[in-house]
């Protein structure tokens, strides 16, 4: 649809003013919210997202492009409410604790909302009790937690071990990311999956919620 | 064994090389002090002076580029696991005890064009930013083969300080006018403060701070950086080595490889420390580049928690022939990681002298210093 291939090419360029006006459009068009969302706002933030997996755009771009996602989201969301459309999971990030750090936790956020998922921020320096009990409260399928010190990268294991504590482990995937993690590490504190950009984790997050992880 | 300015200059433009110089750029990451004294480390060895490393003695060029005068600096809150404080440009700032070195901002002063003008006296140029018996003092120290320095604000770096990183990359495209606002600033200050300052002496090398690249990839692209970092860098850089100064070295952590391009073009010709973690290798960068630019660390800080065999194997592999023939100060690629075993970490030392064709370490030498500049 046209209007929807509109909406995507100007919400890659971090357009929001005429995203929004488009949802608009496309709302009085008859056209149903939850095409407005998969085809036009999400297509267009998937394509940001591989975009920056292979350095073509940088923070910068997805930063505007995540805001007029968001500006359309939120024009959208009580359509898709009424619609019964439902988000595709749900995820919990934060920095672990010690940790300050917010950039790379804030990018996977976005490429997480950017697949359709509702992600609950739990900021930076955040407990292993606290991703658990929010993980609970929020019936979330993927906790995922960013470090970028190596002195904090050790936080990681006491979020899956607090996991076990609840009872909660084969209930959720616990997906880590930054600057010291790698593979080996996420095997060795017994984490479930690595990623090492935003743009995979939010293939790899929106994969679990679906299942086909 | 200490350089001269004059050794460091040739060896880092590839104008000659009698020896390789093997450094400890960054020194030792917080609270790695313990277990190595555990492990039965010399107070020379806890202070990195203990390993006979190569360097080159440092003066700062009396110049003053950044934020002047700086704000107060005031504790607010002290406990057992953090620190809450106010920084220089006036944020609220916490460092996390026994997990970082560096406090992290809690809050940032420049929102809007306002905020910024209302801090922007701090950065004009002042009679003030020249400490003239600093600039005597190097120009007697460069006399001894002392080398030169001149530190410039990072052009991502600085409105990163003032606006944060979301902040800063945002306005590069929803506030243009206010992030060339900054940038011309500073570099107007800059611009004029050396100038006075290269009037009597030889800056040797120009040093600049980024740290805008992560894992995957820079912050920023190459557009951002022809567009507003260019300007400024080349403003500086192009008066600087007109009047003789060689070296122009950046500091950033990352995968850099999207942006080293636009930054070649910004003047820059030494880049550091080169993360092997984040997909930097510096054999495949000189292939690619030659002798267009120097670098400096390049060694996978990592591999010193694992076996010696893999040690080994990446230092032949930083230090095979191709990269000894000038341009690069082995070294780690930033601080020595908490887990580094005190035997491995000799051994590395040991080994990469070998490889390098130096003579054995002599316990007898004290010396080091920082060489991340």
């Amino acid at each position: 649809m046209a209007i929807l291939e509109e909406m995507s090419a100007l919400l890659q360029k971090g357009r929001a003013a005429k995203v929004k006006e488009l949802v608009v459009q496309a709302l009085e068009e008859g056209v149903s919210p939850e095409a407005i969302l998969s085809e036009g706002l999400l297509s267009g933030m998937s394509i940001v997202g591989e975009k920056f997996k292979r350095n073509e755009v940088f923070v910068p771009e997805v930063l505007v492009a995540a805001r007029a996602m968001n500006a359309g989201v939120e024009l959208l969301r009580p359509y898709l409410v009424e619609a019964g459309v439902e988000s595709k999971g749900v995820a919990v990030i934060g920095t672990v604790k010690g940790d300050l750090h917010d950039i790379g936790k804030n990018l996977v956020k976005m490429m997480l909302e950017g697949k359709g998922l509702e992600v609950h921020d739990l900021g930076v320096d955040v407990s292993a009790e606290t991703f658990v009990q929010k993980a609970i409260e929020y019936n979330a399928k993927v906790i995922c937690c960013s470090a970028l010190l190596t002195t904090t990268m050790g936080e990681m294991k006491n979020v899956v071990e607090e996991a076990k504590k609840a009872g909660i482990r084969d209930q959720v995937k616990i997906m880590v990311g930054g600057a010291p993690i790698t593979q080996e590490f996420c095997d060795q504190v017994g984490a479930d999956y690595y990623t090492a950009d935003g743009a995979s984790a939010g293939d790899v997050a929106l994969k679990i919620c679906l299942g086909e992880m | 064994m200490k350089w001269t300015r004059e050794e460091y200059i040739k060896h880092m433009t590839f104008e000659k090389t009698e020896r390789q110089m093997f450094v400890e750029l960054f020194g030792p990451l917080i609270r790695l002090d313990e277990e190595w004294r555990e492990q039965g480390a010399t107070e020379e060895e806890i202070g990195m002076v203990g390993f006979d490393w190569d360097f080159v003695p440092v003066v700062n060029c009396g110049g003053h580029t950044g934020i002047l005068p700086a704000f107060e600096r005031r504790v607010l809150e002290d406990t057992p696991e953090y620190t809450i404080s106010t920084d220089g440009y006036g944020r609220k700032v916490k460092l996390s005890k026994g997990y970082a070195t560096i406090p992290l901002p809690l809050d940032y002063p420049v929102k809007t064009m306002d905020d910024w003008l209302k801090i922007k006296p701090r950065f004009e140029y002042s009679e003030d930013r020249i400490d003239w018996a600093q600039v005597e003092r190097a120009k007697q120290l460069q006399k001894e083969g002392v080398l030169v320095l001149a530190w410039m604000e990072g052009g991502f770096d600085l409105p990163r300080e003032l606006m944060g990183e979301e902040g800063a990359c945002i306005a590069y495209y929803e506030d243009p006018e206010l992030m060339e606002d900054i940038l011309a600033t500073v570099a107007d200050t800059t611009y004029k403060v050396l100038d006075k300052i290269s009037d009597h002496l030889l800056i040797d090398n120009l040093c600049t701070h980024e740290d805008l690249a992560g894992k995957s990839g820079p912050l920023v692209g190459p557009s951002i950086i022809e567009e507003f970092i260019k300007p400024y860098y080349r403003k500086i850089w192009d008066m600087l080595s007109a009047k003789g100064t060689k070296l122009f070295s950046m500091d950033s952590d990352g995968n850099m490889n999207p942006v080293i391009d636009a930054f070649l073009d910004c003047g820059v010709n030494i880049m550091y420390p080169m993360e092997p973690a984040a997909g930097m290798d510096i054999v495949e960068l000189r292939k690619k580049y030659g002798k267009k630019v120097a670098f400096k660390g390049g060694i996978d800080k990592h591999v010193l928690r694992s076996s010696k065999e893999e040690i080994k194997k990446e230092l032949e592999y930083k230090m095979q022939a191709l990269m000894q023939e000038g341009g690069v100060c082995f070294g780690l690629d930033h601080r020595i990681p908490n887990g580094t075993p005190l035997e491995n970490y000799k051994y590395y030392i040991d080994t990469a002298r070998e490889i390098l064709g130096m003579p054995p370490r002599d316990k007898d030498k004290c010396g080091w210093a920082r060489q991340a500049f």
